[in-house]
């Protein structure tokens, strides 16, 4: 039973007129905080990465980008800026090592299945501090070994921030290897797991540990947080640049750009600049991320994509596109849950023209919740 | 559950389809603003309340683990939001201005009890009567026990029943409270 209070009280806030929902301002609002929640993310992540634990002794350590304060067991870092590369290709990742200001031996020993989902480096020409973020489901591993060039110029502990600018000191399992200092979060890998990477890499040389990272590197582009990335990779029979991955808010994007006539950009790899430090974290408000301009998929790509949306655009999909050539886009919809089917298409980019293109054998077995 | 929005259209947003979160946006919008209004008892900081909440929902909505969740959590954010941009000596008489469709003593009236409450007991009089939330509900979005809820509603009411002696008796309903109805 209600009072005459809460009836009446009711009616008079049911009679507020409320004005027209401000639904674009809601959507680009949230877009900009998600990015500078990524940012935040990352950088965050770069902090707890880069943190020193003890048997390291390096003394204190400057980057151009970053700096290390090391002091019993524990260290305090400060990144200014770093490159984040989201689902590094081969030629990408072999770009940056090659750059590197030492030579980068990459963790190895990792179990089957592992992939390499991230890594970030600083400076951005010749990285003297790189950290890459593998994954894998069995067994649950998610974790950034980061790689410190140890030749680096020390930093007097005076020149460490004071006051609010005075960054936080945290615990993490660290060692050399060869002429590199690597650093991994404490307890974030099993310890008889890490156990072995260590043991691992002491045993192997840089060349040996690329071969053995790169069966862990996206061989298509991955655009967005996809869900059926292994799927799509298996798709790829071929290394292939030209293989295209979006999720289903990647995929939103076509249209728009089809009707601009304008290529998708690869927005994996972003510069992130100009972070300060208050209160001892760091803060972002002034940051600057600054993305790759790289095209992904061109215009006529993105044609042909739209055009396969408009014919086959309702479902829960993410799309995989690929490009043999001779003005032909092959276009795979690749359902994110339920029971459907893949399906494949085949497009003529000058005419637009969408042909349902029969699914491979090896292309068939591909069902939600089924191996293939 | 669906106080705020079908379960439907809040499991599509959950499952990350961004049209949905639009959907949702709009369908949450309307009770975002009243809400907030209730609480901060200005018309133009409540729309900014409003706005801030929505983008918190259309942004975060798919980390939401369960649809069951969601009004607990919807509630959560607007009471957050209003609760920054609220400041004391709220034009709460003002909020009569832009009702519509209703007597404008009886809006006058109960904006003026809203505005004799201090914030914590308005809130759990704005739930309690106005969105019919049950005191366990009430608890579960605020945090805090249920005793303490069922305190501040007694108080509300208390303070309200004081203010009935200064209005007219043809307004002493408007402001009789349920006491067995806490």
């Amino acid at each position: 039973m209600q009072s005459d209070f809460a009836e009446y009280g009711r009616l008079v806030r049911e009679s507020l007129a409320v004005p027209d929902v401000p639904l674009a301002t809601i959507r680009r609002r949230s877009r900009a905080a998600r990015s500078l929640a990524r940012v935040q993310s990352v950088a965050a992540l770069i902090l707890v990465l880069c943190a020193a634990g003890a048997g390291v002794s390096l003394g204190a350590k400057i980057y151009d980008g970053m700096k290390v304060w090391l002091s019993g067991g524990k260290a305090a870092l400060v990144v200014d800026s770093f490159t984040m590369l989201r689902e590094p290709m081969d030629a990408e990742f072999r770009a940056i090592i090659a750059r590197a200001t030492f030579p980068v031996v990459l963790p190895v020993g990792l179990p089957q299945g592992t992939h390499i989902v991230r890594v970030f480096f600083t400076p951005a020409d010749h990285p003297s501090t790189l950290t890459v973020e593998y994954e894998n489901d069995r067994p649950r591993i998610r974790a950034g070994f980061t790689l410190l060039d140890p030749a680096i110029v020390n930093v007097p502990n005076a020149l460490l921030p004071a006051g609010s600018a005075r960054p936080s000191f945290q615990p993490t399992e660290s060692w050399r290897a060869g002429n590199e200092v690597v650093i991994v979060p404490s307890g974030v890998v099993a310890a008889q797991q890490l156990g072995r990477i260590r043991a691992a890499m002491a045993a192997t040389t840089p060349a040996a540990s690329l071969a053995e990272n790169e069966p862990y590197l996206a061989r298509i582009l991955v655009l967005g947080g996809s869900l059926r990335v292994d799927r799509a990779r298996k798709l790829a029979a071929m290394p292939d640049a030209s293989s295209v991955l979006l999720d289903p808010n990647e995929k939103r994007a076509i249209t728009r750009l089809a009707a601009l006539g304008k290529p998708m950009l690869d927005g994996r790899r972003t510069f992130i600049s100009n972070i300060r430090y208050v209160n001892g974290e760091p803060d972002y408000s002034r940051a600057r991320g600054t993305a790759s301009h790289a095209i992904a998929i061109p215009a006529a790509g993105v044609r042909a994509i739209a055009a396969v949306l408009r014919k086959d655009g309702s479902c829960d999909c993410e799309v995989f596109y690929r490009s043999p050539g001779h003005g032909l886009a092959w276009v795979w919809m690749i359902p994110v849950r339920g029971p459907a089917d893949m399906r494949a298409y085949a497009v003529d980019e000058r005419t637009g023209r969408v042909t349902p293109r029969p699914l491979r054998s090896a292309e068939a077995g591909v069902r939600f919740g089924g191996e293939w | 559950m669906g106080r705020w929005a079908p379960p439907e259209v809040v499991a599509d947003a959950l499952r990350g389809d961004e049209d949905a979160a639009d959907r949702l946006v709009c369908a949450v919008w309307p009770r975002c603003s009243r809400l907030a209004a209730s609480i901060i008892g200005d018309w133009s900081l409540a729309q900014d309340a409003a706005q801030e909440a929505c983008v918190i929902l259309h942004r975060k909505v798919r980390g939401l683990r369960s649809v069951a969740a969601f009004d607990s959590w919807m509630y959560r954010i607007v009471l957050r939001e209003a609760s920054r941009v609220r400041r004391s000596n709220a034009p709460f008489e003002q909020l009569a201005e832009h009702c519509e469709g209703v007597d404008a003593a009886v809006s006058l009236d109960v904006w003026r009890a809203l505005a004799t409450l201090p914030p914590k007991l308005r809130t759990v009089v704005v739930l309690f009567y106005f969105d019919a939330l049950t005191s366990e509900e009430i608890a579960g979005i605020l945090r805090v026990p249920h005793a303490t809820v069922r305190t501040r509603l007694l108080r509300a009411r208390d303070r309200l029943r004081g203010l009935l002696r200064d209005y007219d008796d043809a307004y002493v309903p408007v402001l009789e409270i349920n006491h067995h109805a806490i």
